[in-house]
């Protein structure tokens, strides 16, 4: 019996070349925990960071010469195709982003720079598997591969207690989310018999109304939106957040909000509109109403906070309920316009935090409010960039997320759910309270005149050479946005949507 | 140069002029960047007279063209462009804008020569001209809601200009939280057209109006009415107007550009823009047009009780553009935009003017301490002569035409539109009242001490300290908050336009537009520059187009005449020959002075409608809030998970994991029993 | 249907008759209890069998726990594919020299940041 299992057994057949930006990103968190292994200063201090960027360099590179690829590789467990390989691009460019802002971080000395960056890029290594899984077992490995590397990089900052706490809850919080996700993708597996995204697509689609019915099947998928719209710091599973991202080291809430969020969203999207699109009509009141309670709770939320990084913290929540809007509208054009969002998000929050890890540094206030009051002023080279990064998370015309919103706002009309395009309207309205008051308190001259002075003004010509980058591309793709449009164009087609 | 090169340029020239002007930022000497935002303008207007030229050299039949540079979005059936509208409606805007805002940053190079941010100034006002500019050449809705943002922006920076000023950052809040308002109206109004359409490019929008829609459907007349919230908020129309008379606190520069000429008229560009729209729903003109004469007979009425000279003028740009909106929304396009064009004229010089006189004053602006300053400032008092005949529709003074046209085109259509004929004439009589008000008080009578002090020492009156008029008493600065010059008021040095060639110079052509520019379009038929120009706009129009009704046109004027000249003899009779007689009047009808001084109680009205109730909602959140985090925190265990669980949003935020985790299980259970009922 | 489950009823029997006789021949023919602490209790290594309040235990006996229960499991996975590796083929042999690649960059990772070292 197992001579006949046996034979029978074949080996997968598998594409290395499209295969190589995960095998790249794996082999690089090795190379870098071996080299961080090396005695010396000069070691830890240069050579692992290179060798980071080295590795993320090298991804990109190969992720470029996969570019056009359309194809399902090792026995259809992975996706190569536009949503992935644009994702990867956008995780790579965040993973450099947060190398650069690591730079002179605490975090990276008390947990050991090879740890640090090897936790990073097996964390990468994660997203890039998540936005390419197309089997419930790949996904939730992606997801795992993503999360635990983030539990040990948000404690990272060893003699900071509100790091550990951010470590600890979220990876108790997490690991209900991941929970309840494999609870879910185990029912949806019992329902309908396949682990394929296309093999469920195809029982739904095939048995039609028994399975549609299914409450097996019904109570999986609803499981399986919750925990990812867990990850995606969709209300009300977005608790977590707020905490979270006030006690991470700045760089790695940085990498959290955008990477972490993209990859969610990623697999959210390819979920969605691939394996359970034919339930569209069941799930799409829900994910409305999610995202609807997510626009609302993330832009109340956000408004009498104090400390900067937990208002982006509640901003980013509040913008993943537009980006939600995307999804519940499961069409091309709302695909597309989720994922040219989540680009443009990733800039303009990257510009955002780029300026908080910089004045954490330069003052003693922390990322408290107080630590921008008079910024206009004393180092406009930090407020601009700020300014612009507010005002694009605002979508004020003639930025970067001005665009993004508008095409969310378009695929909602076109969807038949334009009354979440008001609500984004609406949404952005509240939500200028809050980013207007950062560039209030930054470019109001300080009455009281205790507006914090640079107290170490060592030099980061990194982290505001960053804020300069993210922010004048903020404005440049908020002026000329067809390159993001090209970026994006025939993701929708490349997963078979319409 | 091509018709879209030019306008192009002319949308350029400010910009260019605004990002050198921030970029270069402190290195430029003042009086440069002065000359560099004016100049930059003045390069713009002369591009627009270059497009006005290229336009009429194309057949009268074909004056549009659209221009695009690239796409802002083209995704899902999405197509919005980077492009132009180029036809004689906007040609007639732009060529208004840069004109007067020519000669606006002229004055001001004078007037603000010794504030301290002159320099952030200079980039704001060419800011603003930017935004005013691309929101009438906008090809489409969405270009039009970014230019109209901008405007909104630009318009809240230079509101709150002196912002060390407390009254000054107010004023600007509430400018701009009503202008949200009016964008939000508008980008809904938007979206609802684009649903149904799919649509927002102008041309298209015209072509398929109605093809899309019925006649006066329910979806349309609720666009319209969205859009014309918009249009309200940014004219300052009943009820979104509180925030025009708070503005005054911006610089008078910027009253005169912002606040009269341009950024006000937006609404009126906007339907004007929008009339194939609004002629197909005709509920929603109707609105328009009533709320126009409500305004226009409201904002007269509190005009004549104020004593605050700018608040004075700031009523009666309200009302004037209640005039407008009343016009186009009855379709009385070339009155509208005719009246539009001189009010821009007159109303710029009377805030001018009005700089001068408050220069002059050092600072103060009431007009109960303002006296006898003919004398002493004669160029002023003939330009505000000459802006206070137009605005009172002095028989020839260009105002009397334009207003007369647009009453007569309104009148013409009958029907009920001669109720608004009749308010539009009795508003009138008010105009000519407040207009002569101010000027019989402050030039008349025995010379104030301020006016006492500029004849004898030949230079302006300068207080012992300034005051914020906008505190405390208005007629008695010892009662009002003592500040430093450089926070409310341009400097040490006080300009006025009699010692100041830049301030004369800007005023002397305003003054010759106002007085003469009604001969271009008169009546009969004589002169017919402004309808034959905006005619291809218009020609689509089905309601209305110049009647041809000589005996109505004449009874108009006539009637117009009349009241400009009795009421002017009333007005000289009130507060020359009889000082006493207006307290006499108030003394006799009291309520209704008060309702007038208290400005009919809209801004009550809006606190108790809008803002109470808002602030009770807040008040209970956070009495909510504050018992749920601190019972949370100190009951713990099993009743906090459930309230920390069970309370929305940041109430739920008490940092306990436990908490955390049951809302996700809640979450889940919620989300499992709507798939469950959803599969039953 | 039962001979199938047969082996493993015969595999719990010897284990129940082996380890019972192993406790059995202890109690029978071990020497009298002692009074001294340690060996009164069932293992004289490793943590007492029972854990009072208050009680801590080192680190390094946690640490090293860990990574033996982490090693043995990777270990457990090699043990079905040298079973049957001429039947999975080389694919299968590459995939194992991977997986233990892998393993021994942990192992050395372990051991050079003294992991294993007791402290």
């Amino acid at each position: 019996m197992i001579a006949a299992a046996a034979t029978s057994i074949k080996a997968p057949y598998i594409d290395w070349a499209a295969f190589s930006p995960i095998v790249a990103l794996i082999c690089g968190a090795v190379i870098v925990l071996l080299i961080g292994l090396l005695p010396g200063r000069r070691v830890r201090e240069q050579i692992v960071p290179g060798a980071t960027v080295l590795t993320l360099l090298a991804t990109l590179g190969l992720t470029i010469w996969q570019w056009g690829e359309n194809t399902s590789i090792i026995s259809g467990a992975l996706a190569v195709d536009r949503l992935s390989l644009v994702l990867n691009v956008v995780f790579v460019a965040t993973g450099l982003v947060t190398v650069v802002m690591s730079l002179r971080e605490r975090a990276t000395v008390q947990a050991g720079q090879g740890e640090y960056y090897t936790l990073l890029l097996a964390s990468l290594a994660g997203m890039a598997v998540l936005v390419a899984a197309q089997n419930l077992v790949t996904l939730f490995v992606g997801i795992e591969l993503l999360s635990i590397p983030l539990y040990v990089l948000c404690a990272s900052e060893l003699q900071r207690e509100k790091s550990l706490e951010a470590g600890l809850k979220y990876l108790v919080i997490g690991s209900v989310g991941s929970a309840t996700l494999l609870f879910g993708l185990s029912f949806i597996y019992g329902a309908t018999g396949s682990t394929d995204f296309s093999g469920i697509a195809a029982a739904l689609s095939s048995k039609g109304e028994t399975i549609a019915s299914n409450p097996l099947m019904l109570t999986g998928l609803g499981m399986a939106v919750v925990g990812l719209g867990f990850k995606a710091a969709i209300a009300p599973f977005h608790q977590w957040t707020p905490d979270v991202y006030e006690g991470a080291p700045s760089p790695i809430t940085s990498f959290m909000s955008v990477a972490t969020k993209a990859a969610a969203f990623g697999i959210f999207l390819r979920f969605m509109d691939v394996a359970v699109i034919d339930e569209a009509l069941t799930w799409q009141p829900l994910l409305a109403a999610l995202a609807a309670i997510t626009i609302v709770v993330g832009n109340v939320g956000a408004l009498a906070q104090t400390s900067v990084k937990r208002i982006l913290a509640w901003s980013s929540v509040a913008q993943g309920g537009y980006l939600l809007v995307g999804i519940v509208v499961s069409s091309a054009a709302g695909l597309e316009a989720t994922l040219y969002y989540l680009v443009v998000y990733v800039v303009m929050n990257l510009a955002a935090f780029s300026v908080v890890v910089a004045r954490e540094r330069e003052t003693t206030h922390g990322d408290s409010l107080s630590a921008f009051a008079g910024l206009g002023s004393k180092r406009p080279i930090l407020a601009v960039p700020m300014t612009i990064a507010m005002l694009s998370l605002a979508g004020i015309p003639a930025t970067a997320g001005f665009i993004g919103k508008l095409n969310l706002i378009g695929a909602s009309v076109d969807g038949d759910y334009a009354w979440l395009g008001v609500l984004i309207a609406i949404g952005s309205a509240i939500s200028l309270a809050y980013y207007l008051r950062i560039v209030a308190v930054m470019w109001m001259p300080d009455r009281r005149g205790d507006s914090p002075e640079t107290d170490r003004p060592h030099g980061q010509p990194e982290i505001i050479g960053l804020a300069i980058i993210c922010s004048a591309a903020t404005i440049f793709f908020g002026i000329i946005p067809s390159p993001i449009y090209d970026l994006v164009r025939g993701a929708g087609e490349s997963i078979g949507l319409l | 140069m091509t018709l879209a090169t030019s306008a192009w340029l002319v949308l350029a020239c400010p910009l260019v002029g605004m990002l050198s002007i921030a970029l270069l930022g402190k290195k430029l000497s003042p009086r440069l960047a002065g000359t560099i935002g004016t100049l930059a303008i003045a390069l713009a207007f002369a591009f627009a007279v270059v497009t006005l030229i290229k336009l009429q050299q194309l057949p009268s039949n074909a004056r549009l063209e659209t221009t695009s540079l690239w796409d802002l979005a083209n995704v899902g059936g999405v197509k919005i462009e980077v492009g132009l509208y180029i036809d004689p409606l906007s040609t007639f805007m732009i060529l208004i804008v840069t004109g007067v805002s020519t000669l606006i940053h002229l004055y001001s190079a004078g007037y603000m020569q010794t504030d301290k941010g002159y320099v952030r100034y200079f980039a704001y006002l060419n800011f603003f001209v930017f935004s005013m500019l691309l929101l009438v050449l906008a090809g489409n809705l969405i270009l039009l809601i970014v230019g109209w943002a901008f405007v909104g922006a630009a318009s809240y920076m230079l509101v709150s200009y002196w912002y060390r000023r407390e009254t000054a950052t107010a004023a600007g809040i509430k400018a701009f939280v009503i202008n949200v308002i009016g964008d939000i109206g508008l980008v809904l109004g938007t979206l609802f057209l684009f649903r149904t359409m799919g649509v927002l490019d102008y041309g298209q929008l015209f072509s398929n109006i109605h093809v899309a829609f019925d006649k006066d459907a329910p979806e349309l007349v609720a666009a319209m009415l969205l859009i014309l919230v918009g249009a309200f908020a940014k004219s300052a129309q009943i009820p979104f107007h509180t925030w025009l008379p708070d503005a005054m606190e911006g610089p008078t520069p910027v009253s005169s550009l912002i606040h009269a000429a341009t950024m006000v008229t937006a609404g009126v560009y906007l339907i004007g823009r929008l009339h194939p729209l609004f002629e197909w729903a005709p509920t929603a003109a109707a609105v328009g047009a009533i709320i126009g004469a409500i305004t226009l007979l409201v904002a007269g009425s509190i005009g004549l009780v104020m004593t605050d000279l700018k608040r004075v003028i700031a009523y009666s740009t309200m009302s004037q553009i209640g005039y407008m909106i009343m016009g186009v929304s009855a379709a009385a396009y070339v009155g509208g935009f005719f009246h539009l064009m001189s009010h821009a004229f007159f109303k710029a010089l009377l805030f001018m003017a009005a700089g001068s006189i408050i220069s002059a004053m050092g600072g103060n602006q009431s007009l109960n301490n303002m006296k006898g300053f003919r004398k002493a400032m004669p160029f002023t008092f003939a330009c505000f002569l000459a802006g206070g005949f137009a605005l009172s529709a002095f028989p020839l003074f260009s105002g009397f035409f334009s207003k007369d046209t647009l009453l007569y085109e309104v009148g013409a259509r009958g029907g009920w539109y001669w109720a608004l004929y009749v308010a539009g004439y009795v508003g009138a009589a008010f105009t000519v009242f407040y207009t002569w008000r101010m000027i019989f008080r402050a030039f008349w009578g025995q010379p104030c001490k301020e006016a006492v002090v500029v004849m004898e020492t030949g230079d302006a009156y300068h207080p012992a300290q300034h005051t914020n008029p906008h505190t405390g008493n208005e007629d008695d600065p010892s009662t009002q908050e003592v500040e430093d010059p450089e926070v409310g008021f341009p400097g040490h040095e006080h300009r006025y336009a009699e010692k100041t060639w830049q301030m004369r110079y800007a005023m002397i052509p305003l003054a010759i537009l106002a007085v003469f520019a009604g001969v271009i379009q008169l009546p009969f038929g004589i002169t017919n520059v402004i309808s034959d120009f905006l005619h291809p706009t218009f020609a689509d129009s089905t309601v209305a187009y110049m009647p041809e009704d000589s005996g109505l046109e004449a009874f108009g004027l006539i009637l117009s005449s009349v009241i400009a000249i009795v009421s002017l003899i009333a007005a000289y009779w009130i507060w020359v020959r009889r000082p006493g007689s207006s307290a006499a009047i108030q003394a006799r009808l009291p309520w209704i002075h008060k309702l007038f001084v208290n400005k009919w109680y809209f801004d009550e009205l809006n606190h108790a409608v809008i803002i109470a109730p808002m602030a009770a909602v807040g008040r209970f959140a956070k009495n909510t809030f504050e018992r749920i985090v601190i019972d949370g925190a100190m009951v713990g265990g099993a009743t906090g998970i459930v309230r920390a669980g069970s309370s929305v949003v940041r109430s739920g935020q008490s940092g306990y994991m436990r908490a955390y985790a049951s809302l996700i299980v809640l979450g889940l259970i919620g989300v499992a029993l709507y798939f469950l009922i959803e599969s039953a | 249907m039962l001979s199938t489950y047969l082996p493993a009823l015969v595999f719990v029997a010897l284990g129940a008759v082996v380890g019972g006789s192993f406790a059995v021949l202890n109690q029978v023919l071990g020497p009298a209890k002692s009074k001294l602490v340690a060996t009164g209790d069932p293992y004289e290594c490793g943590l007492p069998s029972e854990v009072k309040q208050g009680f801590r235990f080192g680190i390094s006996f946690y640490l090293i726990a860990m990574l033996f229960i982490l090693f043995d499991i990777e270990v457990v996975f090699l043990y079905p594919i040298a079973v049957e590796l001429r039947a999975f083929g080389t694919f299968a042999l590459l995939e194992t020299i991977v997986f233990v690649v892998l393993l021994m960059v942990a192992f050395i990772y372990v051991w050079r940041r003294g992991a294993l070292e007791w402290k």
